[in-house]
């Protein structure tokens, strides 16, 4: 279910007559094309179009997180190796995080974000999320070694603070929003949990693991909970 | 809402986590009525999933913590700020023995009388600039009775090195002498960590498993642990870890004696005309209550001791209670965990694991080396751990020449993570106290009932420096060995926030450099005793639980054999 406020900009583009794509694109069915236009890695790598569903957004408005995304998409793009962050679903683990436990870097995000697309639009003349690869990596680059002005508290804190919650998006329980599937566990040949580790499972250079894993911790029935 | 006066008790304890979740134990047994406050719930085997966002990043489980973080500084003339969103500590019936990697060591006996000891065999000017090292009021030799009972009513996994002077290389040949084994077999060893035995054998390095807090054998009726791998920052969902809620804190309820009281906020320290503690003051649910003992235990870790005690001010004590000689926040210092990892040719599913299964070398712990010329005293275990979490492990595991973003950073860590090991000092270096370095409350940051919330003055001098360095170099000889093809490390910065926190109310036999006395008992106040780590003035190579633990059983033990005395 789309959250008032994305229903409220689907009215508002309609006025605008965008098309049809970027409705769908900012209500929350969101292509990989087009977030990063030009020179995806995916696209590099050979692979088709990848239409996204972008989760229904708790906190960040659609500008914010088609920027927090095009960053995503660069810090860890889709390519050979497979999914990159957006694809893993870090947007929506950012998102619903900012709306609770991370609460208090909201403002952050929010503020920086809009620096970042302010900084993209007098420097190339879009926002962020239109740039080319090239034109997102020089500013990422910039904003890790501090160069970039007009961030809170500057350019690098925040850079490392959306590097955090890359990972914790990447590589935490799926049950926060993040690490689909366990994409993000495939990726570094985590196994995924399990509450019984066979000695097996610890020796050096074991890749088929003996015991019994699952996706999420809370597949197991000692956990179960309700829907984050 | 008026306050609720309840009826007397003989003791009052504040907190219920390593220390006074003991400490309880011995004060049932003798037959005292036994009344325990905890801030947080009483959990069950649910509340900790093997979730490293929920527990070990958003300490989900120590809610009170999270909202009174304290604020840090590196010395007084700078402006504290708070530096982290999360805490560390846990607020629940057992603490953060819930949480806690759960190594459980006795100290080296050097390390009790470090100072005339330094001295000694190296001459006074070995002893830092501007410390406040003292000896310890208590010898190894006292308290070995008491590490002993609490390895056997906690439940601790270990092999013993030597056993009244009998060594076996299986444990670690440089303990000190104890009276018996542990009550039950070490963890087993993972891939990981005989890769490490190997190479330690080859450097002619004594290695040998750490002592855990947890079950390898049935125990106390508890499943032996599992090795699950969400541990250190989790909890145990099969009672296998011995926290004090499911170990001493059960034992003490068996008796009869004990009331345990969760979700009790305590806010003050009660004082009467004569400047006697006379009970605590408490928000429970909206209420709050006063409960009169003749004894009151403050065991709430290091910044919550201090900062009850500054907040519990009366006419017979202006600043604070306990603390007319100004001694109450003094001497604060926190452990420090240099590391170096290594990239190594193989997969070492460290993923797995326990906290504590460990294999270590005490070789550059204590005075186990002659420290020359080298401009610190003491040093610390190194060791190579198990039980990786994956953020963990991508944080911490990526070395400074790979690209931190973009897909050369993915290929890397694809290729990689899964590859990298680490050798630290995780149990804690040889810190020591200094005159510049303390605890007192912050004039400008509060917490959620409006209290001032505690502030930390801390930093480490050039002396910790170089001790880090020896033991970062040790740590990358023994990764080479291993095989390592790449090491990588950084020089530790102040761990102002540490699970590790010393001093705040330190014990001593002068009232001029010390808050308690040598049986933790406050020197302004005969029937207030003090449990936790904020009573050590000292500290070692190794984690503190289980020494703050045998201190806290023989301070119960002290108060039930002067009880007269005490309550006179």
């Amino acid at each position: 279910v789309l959250k008032a406020h994305s229903e409220g900009s689907e009215r508002e583009l309609r006025q605008r007559g965008l098309s049809r794509r970027e409705l769908l694109r900012r209500a929350g069915i969101l292509g990989v094309a087009a977030t990063a236009p030009a020179g995806l890695g995916a696209q590099e790598a050979g692979a088709k179009e990848i239409v996204v569903q972008r989760a229904a957004l708790e906190v960040l408005s659609p500008a914010e997180a088609d920027a927090l995304e095009a960053v995503l998409a660069r810090l860890v793009p889709a390519d050979a190796l497979g999914p990159g962050a957006v694809e893993m679903g870090v947007g929506t683990y950012i998102d619903r995080a900012l709306a609770g436990a991370l609460k208090t870097d909201l403002a952050s995000y929010q503020r920086n974000l809009a620096a970042l697309d302010a900084h993209a639009q007098r420097t190339y003349g879009g926002v962020y999320a239109r740039l080319t690869t090239a034109q997102q990596d020089t500013l990422l680059t910039q904003m890790q070694a501090n160069t970039l002005p007009g961030f809170t508290p500057d350019a690098r804190t925040f850079f490392n603070l959306v590097k955090e919650h890359s990972l914790q998006g990447m590589f935490g329980d799926p049950y926060w929003g993040g690490n689909k599937n366990g994409s993000g566990w495939r990726l570094i040949g985590f196994p995924g949990i399990s509450l019984d580790i066979k000695a097996h499972d610890q020796a050096v250079n074991a890749t088929r693991y003996r015991s019994q894993y699952r996706k999420s911790t809370y597949d197991w029935d000692q956990f179960k909970r309700k829907k984050a | 809402m008026a306050t609720i006066r309840l009826k007397k008790t003989d003791v009052v304890v504040i907190g219920l986590g390593a220390a006074g979740g003991v400490g309880v134990l011995p004060l049932a047994k003798a037959g005292l009525k036994v009344i325990g406050l905890e801030a947080g719930p009483n959990l069950d085997l649910r509340a900790y999933p093997s979730d490293e966002v929920l527990l070990a990043i958003r300490n989900g489980n120590g809610r009170k913590n999270n909202q009174e973080i304290p604020t840090w500084r590196r010395n007084s003339s700078q402006r504290a700020t708070p530096q982290r969103q999360f805490g560390s500590m846990m607020n629940a019936v057992g603490g953060t023995t819930i949480h806690y990697n759960s190594q459980s060591w006795r100290l080296d006996p050097w390390h009790f009388v470090m100072r005339s000891r330094v001295i000694g065999r190296y001459g006074e000017r070995m002893l830092p600039p501007g410390t406040t090292l003292e000896n310890a009021p208590v010898t190894y030799g006292e308290l070995e009775r008491y590490y002993d009972k609490c390895e056997y009513a906690i439940g601790i996994a270990g092999k013993a090195g030597n056993i009244r002077g009998r060594r076996n290389p299986e444990g670690n040949v440089l303990e000190a002498p104890r009276r018996r084994d542990y009550p039950m077999p070490p963890l087993r060893y993972s891939g990981w960590q005989r890769l490490l035995q190997d190479a330690a054998f080859r450097l002619g390095w004594r290695s040998f498993r750490a002592p855990s807090a947890v079950t390898t054998e049935t125990y106390q009726g508890r499943p032996s642990c599992s090795y699950c791998g969400f541990c250190s920052g989790i909890g145990c969902h099969s009672g296998a870890k011995s926290s004090t809620n499911v170990s001493t804190i059960p034992a003490a309820r068996k008796t009869g004696n004990f009331k345990l009281v969760a979700d009790a906020r305590v806010l003050r320290i009660g004082v009467d005309n004569e400047g006697r503690a006379n009970g605590v003051l408490y928000l429970r649910r909206g209420q709050v209550y006063f409960q009169p003992a003749d004894v009151v235990v403050l065991s709430a870790y290091a910044w919550e001791n201090t900062r009850l005690l500054l907040l519990s001010k009366s006419k017979a004590f202006p600043n604070g209670l306990a603390n007319n000689h100004g001694q109450v926040g003094r001497h604060y210092f926190t452990h420090s965990g240099p590391t170096t990892f290594g990239l190594f040719p193989y997969v070492l599913n460290r993923w797995n694991g326990q906290g504590s299964q460990a294999l270590h070398i005490d070789e550059w712990e204590a005075d186990n080396f002659d420290h020359t010329g080298l401009g610190f005293i003491g040093g610390g275990s190194i060791d190579g751990r198990s039980e990786v979490k994956p953020i963990g492990l991508v944080r911490g595991g990526v070395p400074p020449n790979v690209p931190q973003f973009g897909s050369a950073w993915k290929a890397w860590v694809a290729a990689n993570v899964k590859r990298v090991g680490s050798i630290g000092s995780g149990g804690g270096t040889n810190t020591i106290p200094y005159e510049q370095f303390y605890l007192d409350l912050d004039p400008n940051y509060r917490d959620s009932l409006g209290e001032p919330v505690v502030r930390v003055t801390y930093d480490y001098t050039e002396t910790e420096n170089r001790m880090h360095r020896f033991l970062l170099e040790k740590q990358r000889l023994w990764l080479l060995e291993a095989g390592a093809i790449q090491t990588w490390s950084t020089l530790p910065g102040p761990n102002a926030y540490g699970v590790h926190a010393y001093g705040g109310t330190r014990m001593g036999h002068n009232p001029d450099t010390s808050v308690t006395n040598r049986w933790c008992m406050a020197h302004e106040v005969p029937n207030l005793a003090v449990m936790g780590g904020s009573n050590m003035g000292f500290a070692g190579g190794h984690n503190p639980t289980l020494t703050v633990q045998a201190l806290a059983w023989r301070t119960a033990d002290h108060i039930v054999k002067n009880w007269k005395r005490l309550t006179a």
